[in-house]
């Protein structure tokens, strides 16, 4: 059983003398040198959009948090920019309200306020 | 596979590297891309798929050299960099069923050590690389990516257990599990070569 696995082993070793063409390394060196210098110019939208797709499966689970951390952004942004609706920081709430101290003159009895009569 | 000086050499190219040049990278690239060409075509059968992944591979590993911790040895990363990203593309290609792979390799037929085994295995018939070198590729092709993997590793780039484990993260038993099953698989198919 041993011998056949060994023999297995020396069968399938043979692909190590499979290479490529004499020559092809130094062209790949080459290639890969001219894609390396393609790639600092490439503009940070490009690169951001490749990290994301070699992100593999976990791509989703950052999608779904970056959304997630844009929405709570986007909900912070509106809270702070309309102090009227900031239930933390927005010191009119905690205002006292003002007292009217004057007192209003009494209404006479038959004046009807729809129709005043003519002066 | 890399012993301790080459280790040390690579730590020193890694670090300069890390630091910004691009020379030493490039040393690093000549220095492992024909055995990781061996590994990405034993995978994907596909000199075209071969290429591209491998250019995919070292433009990822310059892109990822700061993160390098040195942890483990450098081509250990390598490996586990250029093994994840061959086995993603499988999957992506058997989903895409599009692909075809390559038939024979045209390089080796008049290797010494080539015609050597194929004899001593089949001594009644005249040599026949050829058909040896097809039969070996339908074999490989017929294991799972990950039975395939690990014996491109142990096999054909002479990786030890442990070091297999490390890049495939899985632990050294199922290696061994993982190879003796491929081994049973692939003697079916290679009967013919066997004694």
């Amino acid at each position: 059983m041993e011998e056949k696995h060994d023999q297995v082993s020396k069968l399938i070793a043979l692909k190590n003398y499979e290479q490529p063409p004499e020559g092809y390394f130094d062209e790949f060196l080459s290639e890969f040198q001219n894609r390396r210098e393609a790639e600092k110019s490439v503009p940070l939208a490009s690169r951001a959009t490749r990290w994301f797709s070699e992100l593999g499966s976990t791509k989703w689970l950052a999608g779904a948090g970056l959304a997630g951390a844009t929405a709570c952004a986007a909900i912070l942004i509106m809270l702070s920019s309309n102090p009227e609706t900031d239930p933390i920081n927005n010191s009119s709430n905690i205002r006292p309200t003002p007292v009217n101290h004057t007192p209003e003159p009494p209404k006479a009895p038959d004046e009807d306020p729809n129709n005043p009569s003519p002066q | 596979m890399p012993d301790e000086n080459h280790n040390e050499n690579d730590q020193e190219l890694v670090r300069l590297a890390q630091e910004g040049d691009t020379a030493a990278f490039d040393r690093l690239v000549v220095k492992f891309s024909p055995k990781l060409y061996g590994l990405v075509y034993t995978m994907t059968s596909n000199r075209e798929d071969t290429h591209d992944l491998l250019q995919d591979i070292f433009a990822k590993a310059y892109r990822s050299i700061k993160k390098f911790r040195g942890k483990s040895a450098f081509y250990t990363w390598l490996y586990s960099i250029a093994t994840n990203m061959t086995l993603n593309h499988l999957r992506k290609r058997k989903r895409r069923q599009t692909s075809s792979l390559d038939n024979l390799d045209s390089g080796i037929q008049n290797d010494p050590a080539v015609i050597d085994i194929t004899h001593q295995a089949n001594p009644r018939h005249q040599t026949n690389v050829n058909e040896l070198q097809k039969k070996l590729n339908e074999a490989l092709q017929t294991l799972s990516d990950d039975h395939r993997a690990v014996v491109t590793m142990f096999d054909i780039q002479g990786l030890r257990h442990a070091e297999i484990g490390k890049i495939l993260n899985v632990s050294e038993g199922t290696v061994r599990s993982r190879l003796y099953y491929a081994h049973k698989q692939l003697q079916v198919h290679l009967s013919e070569f066997i004694h």
